[in-house]
């Protein structure tokens, strides 16, 4: 049999790269470990965040699955960042880690062009033209166009816990061999890294009492933009301070610490470091927060959030106890740090396809990342292009004004990665278009084009632009007399007005709300959902700033219109620094405009190379 | 290599046209020592960084008898081949010289070529390949001193600074927004609005380094201003040792004013003599003395000159304040004139005043400018000036921006946007600097909080 795409491993990644390539007509094959692991959240049960929020509902706007996913199995809603802006606001849901990964399955079993092996690829095969498939555990030769290698933390995958090592990528799995070694004699240079888990607990062993209690949302939102349904019940989390006598338990066995004692070299996140790290780096902290996650609806085990070690297990344990409602805490998995191969993404191309074999593609921890979400998109979109690429069609891109997904993969392809690479807003020049509420404006349209979004759902995000435009059409011919709103602008503690002038001015007012506006000062207004208005609303607020952005994403075209031919050879411009000849040379940048985004490259150095491209 | 254009050598005279005892042309690029080479047939190896004395010869005679000197790439001023020839500062010599390279293929270098070359083959940054043309056009020895120093980096290197700074306090705000659920401890408004007034004092201080930068480039502006006939003109024509300006007995007969530029010490000054002040009703006079009043406003130096015979006390201190008033910043000295005129008793109202008689010598009063440049605390040992107009502007943007964050912050605009302002002002130091913003903000908040939820 040959298949179209072949995905290798089923995690967020590999099930959001099979889901696009076998939605979009291309005979898919899913290589997984264990059938039983699918979807499977290796590490906190939840879902969102900031930055991280916005990308699972661009995943959704642009047809992928985690944002159904998410809705389908949340235990708890929650909008970060409410205070903020509504650029800031970022849905995050705590979830049922298992009903998460059936779900999955579930998901996957449904599509027609999808077809699974439990089995683990050994061997990616080439020939001259490019990729041909993969050589599964028992020696079978699977024949595909495409492959999409999502490995994970599996590549060579060794756990710490304490001294002890086991071979492995996750908690009781194994790992797998063959295939960075495969890449590396094709040319493919490798590196490691490093993260790390919390211990997991029966939740009926804690004193609830001494924690502080973290509802969900009185008003749960949901992520996806499908009829899905927003929590009716949820379930809390809970929060708990680490003391002194817990970080000295700690501290006294750190000769023991992997991370300390030479066992692990490689590079963890700085942004997620585990509790040694975090006692090592901030001696003078004398508490560090830690949340108690319920892991499902009906489990009674809990995740220990902030707690990420790798310390014996005793040690664990003893430390742990003395955290204030944890005296009688019984555990059932210690937590453990995890070392993997990963390829420096510089060696993809926007599409995620690598440099060197032709529609061999990359996705998710293999490419240095971290986080499901960050995963999941990369996924989507290395399936989306290993469906073009075997049907020899343009690849699919995004730029950095378009999507964090964007961002993200010219990040990594433009700069790579010391340290497994998170999303953060601050990454994002253009934050304030790039939010979670507008994801479908932004997207949808583009997933349509793709065939990944259902004609039902496309005939209810037209209608859904539609009344955005009537609604903002009707603001916009709205006017007012100071004698009709000076009372209620007086009482808002606003300035007054001085004669009549258009009633969308006064929304931009941070003491308005639209609403307030409305129903004040309003005359006859139309009847429209809540949904509808906020875009109306938003779109007010924030329209100076959003100008003055698109003013900026006009001037980051015109550089990203400026190709570098392929194969420039960037060696031989003698005016450029060593330092940016060499990463410009191994980088290759597609564009001027990435070019510039390369750390080295000054814009001393963007003058030249636009000079020697005859601008 | 279809994208790289060809390179070509160029080459242009580089000392002064007309005659001088040397004359040095130089010749840089590719096939610079190629060129050279087949003018000088008796140089059988080439020593770098050598001076060879060789005949050049044109069509079989010596042209003149040269100091030729190989500078190899990329270790020479622009990083390419670069060749001096030190010939006799004949106009004929060197005319016919540059002739027969350029018509064995080098192409005559436009203005500032040498320079740019330097900047695209990574030899100087953007600010140091601008402070090139101002040391080459240097009129003074601070105004070389500030070139040469902005050349070897320190304004870079300044800027660096403060925006590290700026970056470190950009991260308290992009703290907030992307750590939110973090156990960390968010700064306090009155604390971040303290740290914002510190940098827009900081980037203020250097915008005003800018108007002292410009004044030593371009002369300190020193007014003449007084009533008229104190005697402004005799002055100026004493500073520049030429009747530059007539001088009569009657009042106002300067009716525009007058600009030279001279130097005393290390200093340049930008000398302008000025319409008398005084109450008219005649058009042309009082257009004069509007441009008095703008002159004034520019000044750093204002020289107030007082006939104590034509003058009220009264008058003469009512115009000394209308002066200070035009030009809170500038030092304004009185100077008592003509003291050939009155007797000893007379006492100058202003303690620190000068009296002087016009044709006696003028070294009190000199010492008295250059007593001024240091009270002013523009003196130009100062670690940065910012002389060049691109860098106050892209400080002024800056300034604007902060005081945009600023504004917002003190009436509680939401964190994205004054980050918004934030990160303006920093692509505006950036301009200067160029780096990358979003990696550095997250370092700082790395190294300085614990993250990790």
């Amino acid at each position: 049999m040959m298949y179209d795409v072949i995905v290798v491993g089923a995690g967020h990644a590999g099930c959001e790269a099979a889901c696009a390539a076998a939605r979009m007509g291309s005979t898919t094959l899913l290589v997984t470990m264990n059938m039983q692991t699918i979807g499977q959240m290796s590490c906190n049960p939840a879902m969102g965040g900031v930055a991280k929020g916005q990308i699972v509902r661009e995943i959704d706007a642009l047809g992928g699955f985690s944002g159904v996913i998410s809705d389908q199995t949340a235990i708890q809603f929650r909008m970060l960042n409410r205070s903020k802006g509504p650029a800031m606001w970022s849905p995050r849901v705590q979830s049922d880690r298992w009903r998460f990964a059936e779900t999955w399955r579930l998901t996957l079993e449904q599509m027609e062009n999808l077809h699974f092996v439990q089995s683990t690829a050994n061997e990616v095969l080439t020939d001259s033209h490019g990729v041909t498939g993969v050589i599964l555990q028992n020696g079978n030769k699977v024949q595909g166009k495409a492959v999409v290698l999502t490995s994970g933390t599996f590549l060579n995958g060794v756990m710490h816990i304490g001294e002890k090592q086991t071979h492995g990528g996750r908690s009781s799995e194994g790992s797998a061999r063959g295939i960075t070694e495969c890449l590396n004699a094709l040319g493919f240079e490798s590196g490691r890294m490093k993260t790390g888990t919390p211990p997991r607990l029966d939740g009926r062993s804690l004193d609830y009492s001494q924690f502080e209690e973290q509802k969900g949302d009185e008003k749960p939102g949901k992520f996806s933009y499908q009829p899905t349904q927003a929590l009716k019940k949820q379930r809390s989390c809970w929060i708990s301070h680490t003391s002194e006598a817990v970080h000295d338990t700690l501290r006294a066995s750190f000769d023991r610490s992997p991370l300390f004692n030479g066992a692990i070299q490689s590079s963890g996140p700085r942004y997620c470091p585990s509790i040694e790290d975090k006692i090592n780096r901030f001696a003078d902290k004398t508490s560090h927060q830690m949340f108690i996650e319920p892991e499902g609806w009906d489990t009674v085990e809990v995740y220990i959030n902030g707690f990420s070690t790798s310390l014996p297990e005793e040690v664990q344990h003893e430390a742990l106890r003395k955290v204030p409602g944890f005296q009688n805490a019984r555990f059932f998995r210690p937590g453990y740090a995890v070392e993997y191969d990963y390829f420096p993404p510089t060696q993809l191309s926007h599409s995620l396809e690598t440099k060197i074999v032709p529609r061999l593609f990359f996705a998710g921890q293999i490419n240095g990342t971290t986080g499901y979400e960050e995963a999941a998109c990369q996924g989507l979109m290395a399936g989306i292009n290993a469906h073009l690429a075997v049907h020899s069609k343009d690849p699919f891109t995004l730029d950095r004004s378009q999507a964090y997904m964007g961002v993200l993969i010219d990040d990594l392809i433009t700069k790579g990665t010391e340290e497994p690479y998170r999303m953060f807003t601050s990454r994002a020049e253009f934050r304030l278009t790039l939010r979670q509420d507008n994801a479908d404006r932004r997207l949808t349209a583009l997933g349509h084009s793709l065939g990944l979004i259902e004609e039902d759902q496309w005939k209810r995000f037209q209608n859904k632009m539609e009344s955005i435009a009537q609604a903002q059409q009707w603001l916009g011919q709205q006017s007012i007399e100071p004698k009709d709103a000076n009372k209620y602008l007086e009482e808002m503690g606003t300035a007054a007005i001085k004669q009549r002038g258009p009633l969308a001015q006064l929304v931009a007012r941070p003491q308005l709300q639209l609403e307030g506006i409305l129903s004040n000062l309003g005359n006859d207004v139309p009847v429209f959902s809540e949904e509808i208005w906020e875009q109306v609303e938003i779109t007010e607020k924030y329209a100076g700033y959003i100008d003055k952005e698109l003013e900026q994403v006009a001037k980051l075209k015109r550089l990203e219109n400026l190709r570098i031919p392929s194969g420039f050879s960037f060696e031989r411009i003698t005016a450029l620094s060593m330092e940016s000849r060499q990463k410009l040379q191994r980088i290759q940048p597609e564009t001027l405009g990435q070019a510039s985004r390369i750390s080295g490259v000054s814009p001393a150095d963007v003058q030249i190379l636009m000079v020697h491209l005859g601008r | 290599m279809p994208y790289l254009r060809r390179v070509k050598t160029i080459v242009a005279l580089s000392t002064p046209s007309g005659s001088g005892a040397l004359g040095i042309l130089r010749i840089s690029g590719p096939d610079a020592l190629n060129l050279v080479q087949g003018f000088l047939p008796g140089l059988v190896s080439w020593k770098p960084r050598h001076a060879h004395f060789q005949a050049f010869v044109v069509d079989e005679e010596v042209l003149d008898e040269v100091i030729a000197l190989w500078f190899p790439g990329p270790n020479s001023y622009t990083g390419e081949e670069v060749v001096e020839l030190s010939f006799h500062g004949s106009a004929y010599i060197l005319d016919s010289a540059l002739d027969r390279l350029v018509q064995a293929g080098a192409q005559l270098a436009k203005p500032g070529e040498f320079t740019q070359r330097a900047f695209f083959n990574g030899k100087l940054d953007l600010s140091q390949a601008e402070a090139v043309g101002d040391l080459i056009a240097s009129e003074s020895a601070s105004a070389h001193r500030l070139a040469f120093r902005q050349m070897r980096g320190s304004v870079s290197k300044h800027l660096q600074h403060l925006r590290q700074q700026l970056i470190d306090f950009a991260a308290l705000i992009e703290l907030e927004l992307d750590f939110v659920e973090e156990d960390v401890e968010f700064a306090q408004r009155p604390a971040l609005l303290k740290l914002l007034n510190d940098l827009e004092v900081e980037i203020e201080r250097m915008l005003q380094t800018f108007r002292l930068g410009r004044a030593i480039r371009e002369g300190i502006p020193l007014v003449l201003a007084g009533a008229p006939n104190a005697g402004k003109s005799t002055l100026l024509n004493r500073f520049l040792q030429e009747d530059r300006a007539i001088v009569t007995e009657i009042p106002g007969t300067t009716r525009d004013t007058i600009e030279e530029k001279f130097r005393l010490g290390a200093h340049l000054f930008r000398l302008i003599d000025t319409a008398g002040l005084h109450e008219s009703t005649d058009r042309v006079e009082q257009m004069g003395m509007q441009k008095t009043w703008e002159k004034v406003a520019e000044a750093q130096i204002v020289l107030y000159l007082v006939d104590p015979m034509q003058s009220e006390t009264g008058q003469a201190n009512e115009l000394f304040e209308a002066l200070r008033n035009q030009a809170p910043n500038a030092e304004i000295i009185p100077v008592l004139s003509k003291s050939d005129l009155w007797t000893k008793e007379v006492k100058s109202p202003w303690p620190h005043g000068l009296t002087m008689g016009l044709n006696e010598d003028l070294s009190a009063l000199e010492d008295r400018l250059n007593e001024a440049i240091i009270n002013a605390g523009w003196n130009d040992s100062q670690e940065v000036l910012i002389a060049n107009i691109r860098h106050a502007e892209a400080l002024r943007e800056a300034l604007q921006a902060l005081q945009r964050a600023h504004h917002g912050l003190s009436s509680g605009l939401s964190g994205e946007l004054v980050a918004y302002d934030l990160r303006e002002a920093l692509q505006h130091l950036g301009s200067i600097t160029g780096e990358i913003v979003a990696d550095d903000l997250l370092s700082s908040v790395f190294s300085r909080f614990c993250i990790g939820k």
